[in-house]
Protein backbone atom coordinates (compact mmCIF):
# COMPACT_ATOMS: atom_id res chain seq x y z
CA UNK A 1 0.00 0.00 0.00
CA UNK A 2 1.43 3.37 -0.99
CA UNK A 3 1.80 6.28 1.43
CA UNK A 4 -1.06 8.18 -0.15
CA UNK A 5 -3.37 5.17 -0.09
CA UNK A 6 -2.65 4.74 3.63
CA UNK A 7 -3.36 8.45 4.15
CA UNK A 8 -6.70 8.07 2.34
CA UNK A 9 -7.70 5.12 4.53
CA UNK A 10 -6.67 7.01 7.68
CA UNK A 11 -8.79 9.98 6.64
CA UNK A 12 -11.77 7.77 5.78
CA UNK A 13 -11.76 5.73 8.98
CA UNK A 14 -11.02 8.57 11.42
CA UNK A 15 -13.65 10.84 9.82
CA UNK A 16 -16.21 8.04 10.01
CA UNK A 17 -15.37 7.28 13.64
CA UNK A 18 -15.24 10.84 15.00
CA UNK A 19 -18.16 12.33 13.08
CA UNK A 20 -20.16 9.13 13.43
CA UNK A 21 -19.89 9.50 17.21
CA UNK A 22 -20.85 13.19 16.97
CA UNK A 23 -23.96 12.69 14.87
CA UNK A 24 -25.16 9.71 16.90
CA UNK A 25 -24.81 11.83 20.05
CA UNK A 26 -26.63 14.69 18.33
CA UNK A 27 -29.52 12.46 17.25
CA UNK A 28 -29.85 11.06 20.78
CA UNK A 29 -29.92 14.57 22.25
CA UNK A 30 -32.53 15.74 19.77
CA UNK A 31 -34.65 12.63 20.30
CA UNK A 32 -34.50 13.07 24.06
CA UNK A 33 -35.48 16.71 23.68
CA UNK A 34 -32.48 17.95 25.68
CA UNK A 35 -30.27 19.30 22.93
CA UNK A 36 -28.30 22.15 24.47
CA UNK A 37 -26.60 24.44 21.99
CA UNK A 38 -23.67 25.11 24.29
CA UNK A 39 -23.02 21.42 24.93
CA UNK A 40 -23.32 20.56 21.25
CA UNK A 41 -20.98 23.37 20.24
CA UNK A 42 -18.47 22.09 22.77
CA UNK A 43 -18.80 18.58 21.38
CA UNK A 44 -18.42 19.90 17.82
CA UNK A 45 -15.22 21.77 18.66
CA UNK A 46 -13.94 18.76 20.58
CA UNK A 47 -14.55 16.49 17.58
CA UNK A 48 -12.75 18.87 15.23
CA UNK A 49 -9.74 19.02 17.57
CA UNK A 50 -9.80 15.23 18.09
CA UNK A 51 -10.01 14.51 14.36
CA UNK A 52 -7.12 16.83 13.55
CA UNK A 53 -5.00 15.37 16.37
CA UNK A 54 -5.72 11.76 15.44
CA UNK A 55 -5.01 12.34 11.75
CA UNK A 56 -1.75 14.12 12.57
CA UNK A 57 -0.63 11.29 14.86
CA UNK A 58 -1.47 8.56 12.34
CA UNK A 59 0.06 10.62 9.54
CA UNK A 60 3.31 11.03 11.47
CA UNK A 61 3.42 7.29 12.28
CA UNK A 62 2.90 6.33 8.64
CA UNK A 63 5.40 8.94 7.44
CA UNK A 64 7.99 7.68 9.94
CA UNK A 65 7.62 4.16 8.56
CA UNK A 66 7.81 5.37 4.95
CA UNK A 67 10.14 8.38 5.08
CA UNK A 68 11.04 8.44 1.40
CA UNK A 69 7.45 8.12 0.21
CA UNK A 70 6.14 10.82 2.54
CA UNK A 71 8.54 13.46 1.23
CA UNK A 72 8.09 12.54 -2.43
CA UNK A 73 5.48 14.53 -4.40
CA UNK A 74 2.43 12.62 -5.67
CA UNK A 75 3.03 10.97 -9.04
CA UNK A 76 0.70 11.39 -12.03
CA UNK A 77 -1.57 8.45 -11.17
CA UNK A 78 -1.93 9.60 -7.56
CA UNK A 79 -2.73 13.16 -8.70
CA UNK A 80 -5.33 11.77 -11.11
CA UNK A 81 -6.94 9.66 -8.37
CA UNK A 82 -7.04 12.61 -5.99
CA UNK A 83 -8.53 14.90 -8.65
CA UNK A 84 -11.21 12.36 -9.60
CA UNK A 85 -12.24 11.74 -5.98
CA UNK A 86 -12.31 15.48 -5.25
CA UNK A 87 -14.47 16.14 -8.31
CA UNK A 88 -17.05 13.57 -7.20
CA UNK A 89 -16.97 14.85 -3.60
CA UNK A 90 -17.58 18.40 -4.80
CA UNK A 91 -20.79 17.30 -6.51
CA UNK A 92 -21.88 15.49 -3.34
CA UNK A 93 -21.14 18.62 -1.29
CA UNK A 94 -23.20 20.75 -3.66
CA UNK A 95 -26.15 18.38 -3.51
CA UNK A 96 -25.93 18.21 0.28
CA UNK A 97 -25.80 21.96 0.81
CA UNK A 98 -28.63 22.61 -1.67
CA UNK A 99 -30.73 19.96 0.06
CA UNK A 100 -30.23 21.67 3.43
CA UNK A 101 -31.10 25.01 1.85
CA UNK A 102 -34.26 23.59 0.27
CA UNK A 103 -35.41 21.86 3.45
CA UNK A 104 -34.64 24.75 5.82
CA UNK A 105 -37.86 26.75 5.34
CA UNK A 106 -40.00 23.66 5.99
CA UNK A 107 -37.87 22.75 9.00
CA UNK A 108 -38.21 26.22 10.48
CA UNK A 109 -41.96 26.13 10.01
CA UNK A 110 -42.37 22.71 11.58
CA UNK A 111 -39.88 23.19 14.41
CA UNK A 112 -42.47 24.25 17.04
CA UNK A 113 -44.40 21.05 16.35
CA UNK A 114 -41.34 18.77 16.15
CA UNK A 115 -39.68 19.93 19.33
CA UNK A 116 -40.98 20.48 22.83
CA UNK A 117 -40.36 24.21 22.83
CA UNK A 118 -41.59 26.76 20.30
CA UNK A 119 -38.21 28.39 19.75
CA UNK A 120 -36.46 28.04 16.45
CA UNK A 121 -33.16 27.23 18.18
CA UNK A 122 -33.47 23.51 17.47
CA UNK A 123 -34.38 24.14 13.84
CA UNK A 124 -31.30 26.35 13.50
CA UNK A 125 -29.24 23.66 15.19
CA UNK A 126 -30.44 21.06 12.71
CA UNK A 127 -29.80 23.31 9.72
CA UNK A 128 -26.26 24.06 10.89
CA UNK A 129 -25.56 20.40 11.53
CA UNK A 130 -27.10 19.58 8.17
CA UNK A 131 -24.41 21.65 6.52
CA UNK A 132 -21.76 20.00 8.67
CA UNK A 133 -23.16 16.61 7.65
CA UNK A 134 -22.96 17.61 3.96
CA UNK A 135 -19.29 18.53 4.42
CA UNK A 136 -18.55 15.31 6.32
CA UNK A 137 -20.27 13.13 3.72
CA UNK A 138 -18.35 14.90 0.95
CA UNK A 139 -15.10 14.28 2.80
CA UNK A 140 -16.02 10.60 3.24
CA UNK A 141 -16.77 10.35 -0.48
CA UNK A 142 -13.43 11.98 -1.29
CA UNK A 143 -11.25 9.83 0.96
CA UNK A 144 -13.33 6.71 0.30
CA UNK A 145 -13.16 7.31 -3.42
CA UNK A 146 -9.40 7.68 -3.23
CA UNK A 147 -9.06 4.51 -1.17
CA UNK A 148 -11.16 2.51 -3.66
CA UNK A 149 -9.35 3.88 -6.71
CA UNK A 150 -5.97 3.18 -5.13
CA UNK A 151 -7.08 -0.39 -4.34
CA UNK A 152 -8.36 -0.98 -7.84
CA UNK A 153 -5.17 0.45 -9.30
CA UNK A 154 -7.30 2.05 -11.97
CA UNK A 155 -7.18 5.83 -12.08
CA UNK A 156 -9.68 6.10 -14.95
CA UNK B 1 -3.50 -10.24 -16.32
CA UNK B 2 -6.52 -7.93 -16.22
CA UNK B 3 -6.46 -5.11 -18.72
CA UNK B 4 -8.77 -2.16 -19.08
CA UNK B 5 -6.71 -0.09 -21.53
CA UNK B 6 -6.10 -0.89 -25.22
CA UNK B 7 -2.33 -0.86 -24.77
CA UNK B 8 -0.23 -3.94 -24.17
CA UNK B 9 3.17 -3.59 -22.55
CA UNK B 10 6.28 -5.70 -22.14
CA UNK B 11 7.45 -4.11 -18.91
CA UNK B 12 7.47 -7.28 -16.85
CA UNK B 13 9.52 -9.17 -19.43
CA UNK B 14 11.91 -6.24 -19.88
CA UNK B 15 12.39 -5.95 -16.11
CA UNK B 16 13.47 -9.57 -15.90
CA UNK B 17 15.73 -9.17 -18.90
CA UNK B 18 17.43 -6.19 -17.27
CA UNK B 19 18.91 -7.83 -14.22
CA UNK B 20 15.55 -8.69 -12.68
CA UNK B 21 14.84 -5.04 -12.05
CA UNK B 22 12.18 -4.57 -9.39
CA UNK B 23 9.05 -2.47 -9.85
CA UNK B 24 10.36 -0.09 -7.20
CA UNK B 25 13.66 0.37 -9.07
CA UNK B 26 11.84 1.03 -12.33
CA UNK B 27 9.51 3.41 -10.50
CA UNK B 28 12.46 5.44 -9.27
CA UNK B 29 13.87 5.71 -12.77
CA UNK B 30 10.48 6.70 -14.20
CA UNK B 31 9.66 9.06 -11.29
CA UNK B 32 6.51 7.18 -10.31
CA UNK B 33 5.62 4.90 -7.39
CA UNK B 34 5.99 1.14 -7.36
CA UNK B 35 2.21 0.88 -7.27
CA UNK B 36 1.92 2.94 -10.46
CA UNK B 37 4.39 0.63 -12.22
CA UNK B 38 2.31 -2.34 -11.01
CA UNK B 39 -0.88 -0.72 -12.33
CA UNK B 40 0.78 -0.06 -15.71
CA UNK B 41 2.04 -3.67 -15.92
CA UNK B 42 -1.42 -5.00 -15.16
CA UNK B 43 -2.96 -2.82 -17.83
CA UNK B 44 -5.00 -0.86 -15.31
CA UNK B 45 -3.38 2.48 -16.01
CA UNK B 46 -2.05 4.21 -19.14
CA UNK B 47 1.00 6.33 -18.30
CA UNK B 48 1.55 9.77 -19.75
CA UNK B 49 3.88 10.15 -22.70
CA UNK B 50 6.58 11.47 -20.42
CA UNK B 51 6.43 8.46 -18.09
CA UNK B 52 6.22 6.05 -21.04
CA UNK B 53 9.40 7.58 -22.49
CA UNK B 54 11.15 7.44 -19.10
CA UNK B 55 10.29 3.73 -18.83
CA UNK B 56 11.63 3.06 -22.32
CA UNK B 57 14.75 5.07 -21.47
CA UNK B 58 15.24 2.99 -18.31
CA UNK B 59 15.37 -0.15 -20.47
CA UNK B 60 17.37 1.51 -23.22
CA UNK B 61 14.87 0.48 -25.90
CA UNK B 62 12.54 2.37 -28.25
CA UNK B 63 9.15 3.18 -26.76
CA UNK B 64 7.47 0.95 -29.34
CA UNK B 65 9.22 -2.06 -27.84
CA UNK B 66 7.69 -1.32 -24.46
CA UNK B 67 4.14 -0.38 -25.44
CA UNK B 68 1.92 -1.73 -28.20
CA UNK B 69 -1.52 -0.49 -29.27
CA UNK B 70 -4.01 -3.36 -29.40
CA UNK B 71 -7.23 -1.37 -29.48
Amino acid sequence: MSFREKTAWISLLTTLAVWGYYFIALLRALSAGNADSGDLLGMFVGCVVLLVAVQIVFGVVVAARMPGAASTPADERERLIEAKATRIAYVVLGVGVMTVAAVSPFLAASAPFMFHDASTANATLIMANGIVLAVVVAELVKSGGQAVLFRLGNAR
Amino acid sequence: MTSSVPIRNAIRRLRFEHGEMTQAQLGELAHVTRQTIAAIEQGKYSPSLEVAFRIALAFGVPIGEVFEWVG
